[in-house]
């Protein structure tokens, strides 16, 4: 390729986008950032719509401060799951929760585990917004619900696993099937494996929109309420869960994850650009079906990107396995 | 890591946000719409990108990092943008043209039609050879910086590349 060739490939590239001027979205960035890291939380909304039944776990938690907002919760009511202690609102300390965002595998869109850490004093509601919201750490993952959706509540009633939690959306386009992502479905299961994580409960969830009890949700039926489906079928069979992405570490350092590979074989591989710096093999804990794997990696200085998959079964051209990448910094 | 002053490590995830999206989002959008060919799924792209970096902003702390990662996640994005519009879209293949703020006067009806062109004969690409040549070409990165942002090898960059031009240039003869 000639420098004039490139040249004129560079004007025409710039010339053919040159005219789309923006209409600007900072204010809508920053409407989105500001739910996450201002306090107290949003939840009048919510708060409104749960105020009616007396053993959602939420609002007994809001309002035990009569008067004010964002007071300290009294006592969990006793209806309430296995949830982490709270301390004081103002001082909460970080509680660890695990999102579910989708991402692109060889065998569809497939959901993804994230840790993330929340203050707020609902861990439910913190993780159940961090999924619809989209904020992965992961910039290959993703949250499948349409724009603008919120979250306005999660509440609980019941006991454990026979309990039922009801997240509350708003948003616009939540009954109708969605024009992209599938049939949302796998939408409304990131909902249910976030919200279900959160509680510690394998509770059914139902949802409402606006405040009225949904029916269908993203083209799905969900006045039954909905239950988890399993987990080989909507999760990736490879995932990474440490180190996170953009973690720095200490060499030697440990990966560890999940996998539902064949014979359990779980290979990895640490790439400085397109070189390979190391690689090796594990092997899951079970076969066929997601277990635990991990394993030590040992590498000089430096950022690499962390790549673990299953076997290739179609014959190397690595479209047929499923991989989660993470990029690491060894100091 | 990069410049001589250490002003934007103390950025807070707001500023940095404020910051990077004065200095990037045109050129970003821009990026997408390469990729995506309509305006509206662009910026909607680059504002998740920018809500997810807001998110990772504590640990990136590097305008240049944070400068990759929005890259990265573009792409990525735009990406799914167009596996999601399936099927559906694919029959009704001009239903959406690029909106334009400045719709053409006579003298630019040309320069409309020739942008026109680009943008079509982009989108018949497949993903990696259109991705390669936006990076290439729009934002003029080198080969290991686009083989990083892809997550591919520069051997592959390089082969993309190669194939993408020549295709481009048979799609554009054609064309004209």
């Amino acid at each position: 390729m000639s420098t004039h060739d490139d040249d004129r490939l560079r004007g025409l590239f710039d010339d053919a986008v040159a005219d789309v001027e923006p209409r600007g979205g900072l204010d809508t960035i920053q409407e989105r950032t500001a739910t996450r890291t201002r306090r107290p939380w949003v939840w009048g909304a919510g708060g409104a719509v749960l105020a009616t039944a007396a053993t959602v776990a939420v609002v007994a938690m809001l309002t035990s401060g009569p008067g004010t907002t964002g007071a300290g919760p009294g006592p969990a009511p006793a209806t309430q799951p296995s949830r982490p202690a709270q301390t004081s609102a103002t001082d909460a300390p970080p509680v660890t929760v695990s999102v579910y965002y989708a991402g692109d595998t060889s065998r569809g869109s497939r959901l993804f585990k994230e840790t993330h850490q929340v203050t707020l004093d609902d861990p439910a509601l913190a993780a159940a917004r961090l999924a619809v919201e989209g904020a992965a750490s992961d910039p290959d993952y993703r949250s499948l619900w349409p724009r603008g959706t919120k979250v306005t509540g999660v509440s609980f009633a019941g006991v454990g696993d026979q309990g039922t939690a009801t997240v509350a959306l708003s948003g616009d386009g939540l009954t109708a099937t969605p024009s992209g992502n599938g049939d949302g479905s796998l939408a409304i299961q990131q909902i249910v494996y976030t919200v279900q994580d959160a509680l510690g409960a394998r509770a059914r969830l139902t949802f409402s929109v606006d405040g009225t009890p949904a029916d269908t949700l993203l083209g799905q039926p969900v006045s039954q309420g909905v239950t988890a489906q399993a987990a080989d079928d909507v999760e990736s069979p490879v995932q990474i869960d440490t180190p996170a992405d953009g973690a720095t570490v200490d060499s030697p350092f440990t990966v560890s994850g999940r996998a539902a590979a064949f014979e359990a074989n779980v290979q990895w591989e640490l790439m400085d650009g397109d070189t390979v710096v190391r690689q090796g093999f594990t092997t899951a804990a079970e076969c066929c079906t997601l277990s635990p794997f991990s394993f030590e990696v040992t590498a000089p200085a430096g950022s690499y990107t962390l790549v673990v998959h299953d076997e290739d079964v179609s014959g190397g051209e690595g479209s047929g396995r499923v991989q989660d990448t993470k990029r690491v910094t060894v100091r | 890591m990069t410049s001589g002053t250490d002003r934007p490590l103390r950025w807070d995830a707001d500023t940095a946000v404020e910051e990077l999206y004065a200095a990037h989002y045109r050129r970003l959008v821009r990026l997408s719409v390469l990729l995506v060919r309509d305006v509206e799924s662009a910026e909607e792209v680059v504002q998740d990108a920018f809500v997810a970096l807001h998110g990772r902003w504590r640990r990136l702390r590097d305008p240049e990092l944070a400068l990759a990662y929005l890259r990265q996640a573009v792409v990525n994005r735009s990406r799914s943008v167009l596996r999601h519009r399936g099927v559906r879209r694919r029959h009704a293949d001009a239903e959406r043209p690029v909106v334009r703020d400045h719709p053409g006067a006579d003298e630019t009806a040309l320069a409309t039609e020739r942008r026109a062109a680009l943008l079509d004969a982009l989108r018949v690409l497949p993903d990696r050879q259109r991705e390669v040549l936006a990076l290439r070409y729009y934002l003029d990165l080198s080969e290991a910086e686009i083989a990083s942002t892809l997550g591919i090898s520069r051997g592959a960059v390089k082969s993309h590349a190669s194939r993408g031009v020549a295709a481009l240039r048979t799609l554009m003869e054609d064309d004209s």
